[in-house]
């Protein structure tokens, strides 16, 4: 069965009127971008153009809401970037559900978070809040060239820091963990003119808030 | 409908399936009958009912794949997730199997024209012979798609069918086994000949009103009986709502 017959027959399954067809089916490979293949057998397709197709199977009579399940399972890392252009486009005008067990995919497209653990809803949120919120509190690595005394009594001045903790320190550089409360407001400029102010260059300067692995072992295994 | 029939039938020749039951078909039908006009008299009913028992191993054939190629290829789902009912499905699949048949019997009608051509008859008796065999067909295709939808592999519908229509093409034999067996039974514990041959009539009565070659054998000498013509739909529609039940089952029950 090539890509036109079987778009064609789901067009047939799902009722849509024949004036509409052309467009909507159109549209679909236009997005989707399978164009090249449209006369091509299925059997023959690479896995990326399977999914696609299956993509713009599900696209067939334009459904409000999408559920991919493992969009990017078994696809090449080009592919994959490019699944995630698609599923990135296609969320502006549905809504999207994805489950996947990577979870670096879904930090990389998901605007929200549904965690599911025995079964059981175990969080709903959006990544960012969903890994402050078990954190408490956030997290800053700072590594520089410096005096180390000076720079964490600089840095502990700041309102909102409530922890400084020497990570690493060495003749050449130290690292130091920023904890912060949640209730304060962003300190990362007040840091960094602390450290100008001294002539302290700044070597690594980065949020240290758990990836949604993190979050996620965390809430499945405490329960 | 249409959409599953226009699928299902092209299908058959994507595959080697449809070109493998047409090709079997032309063979026994172009054998028979070339037999026959050798012998300087033909008969397309006789050839027809000839025909009819090779109907165990071209129906299998055909209707083997129906369920169980959309489980391996996952477009079962799309029953499932798509506005379209599912008897629908299982009629479109059923035409689709009828039509093949239609496109096989072309044989039959060109050999009809040959016949006539050549001075031969092509009378009431031939047509309604032609009539019983798509009759009996859909009946028959109607036991495969059940098979086919029962089971996930195909070779083994295709088994399950087979035997099924065999059953079917037996009833006869088995009618006159049973016949004579309960009559020896009967005859062992009563010792009363008549209450034997009473009992015996019975239960061959009892088959051979199953029995869809018996029913329709006056067709062909132009006795249509419209009673066997709604036997053989009632079957084909049992084995249809049947499969059409398999098919609602297999939605809602957990994979």
């Amino acid at each position: 069965m090539t890509v036109r017959e079987y778009l064609d027959f789901i067009c047939d399954l799902k009722k849509v009127k024949k004036e509409d067809r052309k467009k909507q089916i159109d549209a679909i490979i236009s997005m989707v971008k399978i164009k090249d293949v449209y006369d091509r057998l299925i059997g023959n397709l690479s896995k990326g153009y399977k999914q696609r197709v299956g993509i713009a199977q599900a696209l067939v009579g334009n459904p409000s809401i999408l559920i991919l399940d493992e969009p990017t399972v078994g696809l090449d890392p080009n592919q994959v970037l490019e699944m995630r252009k698609l599923v990135k486009t296609l969320s502006k005008t549905h809504s999207v559900i994805i489950s996947s067990h990577i979870l670096s995919e879904i930090q990389a497209i998901a605007d929200r978070v549904v965690i599911i653990n025995n079964g059981k809803i175990a969080a709903v949120d959006t990544i960012t809040d969903l890994s402050r919120r078990l954190s408490g509190s956030s997290r800053l690595l700072l590594s520089f060239k410096g005096p180390l005394k000076e720079v964490t009594a600089g840095v502990r001045a700041i309102p909102g820091v409530t922890n400084v903790i020497t990570r690493n320190s060495s003749d050449y550089l130290h690292e130091i963990e920023i904890i912060i409360s949640n209730t304060s407001p962003d300190i990362r400029a007040s840091i960094f003119f602390v450290m100008s102010k001294g002539g302290w260059p700044i070597f690594e300067f980065r949020s240290l808030d758990p990836s949604l692995e993190e979050v996620f072992l965390n809430i499945t295994a405490g329960k | 409908m249409y959409a599953i029939f226009k699928r299902d039938f092209l299908q058959y020749f994507r595959s080697p399936v449809g070109y493998v039951a047409i090709a079997i078909f032309s063979f026994l039908a172009g054998f028979i009958f070339y037999s026959q006009y050798a012998n300087g008299s033909v008969s397309i009913s006789s050839e027809v009912i000839s025909l009819r028992s090779f109907f165990v191993v071209i129906v299998p054939i055909i209707t083997m794949a129906s369920f169980a190629e959309d489980k391996k290829r996952g477009t079962e789902v799309l029953y499932y997730t798509t506005p379209v009912d599912l008897f629908s499905v299982v009629a479109g699949k059923f035409c689709a199997a009828l039509a093949l048949f239609a496109v096989m019997f072309i044989n039959v009608f060109v050999q009809m024209i040959v016949t006539v051509s050549n001075g031969g008859m092509v009378g009431v008796g031939e047509w309604g012979s032609v009539i019983v065999f798509f009759f009996m067909a859909a009946m028959f295709i109607s036991v495969g798609l059940l098979a086919s939808a029962l089971n996930d592999n195909q070779i083994v519908s295709a088994i399950v069918a087979f035997v099924s229509i065999l059953l079917f093409q037996l009833l006869s034999t088995i009618s006159s086994y049973a016949k004579s067996a309960l009559n020896a039974v009967v005859f062992l514990v009563s010792q009363d000949n008549d209450a034997a041959n009473k009992a015996g009539e019975g239960i061959a009565d009892v088959i051979n009103w199953l029995d869809p070659f018996a029913r329709t054998s006056d067709f062909r000498s132009g006795v249509f009986s419209v009673s066997s013509l709604v036997f053989c739909l009632s079957i084909a529609a049992i084995f249809l709502y049947l499969t059409y039940r398999v098919l609602e089952k297999k939605r809602w029950s957990q994979a």
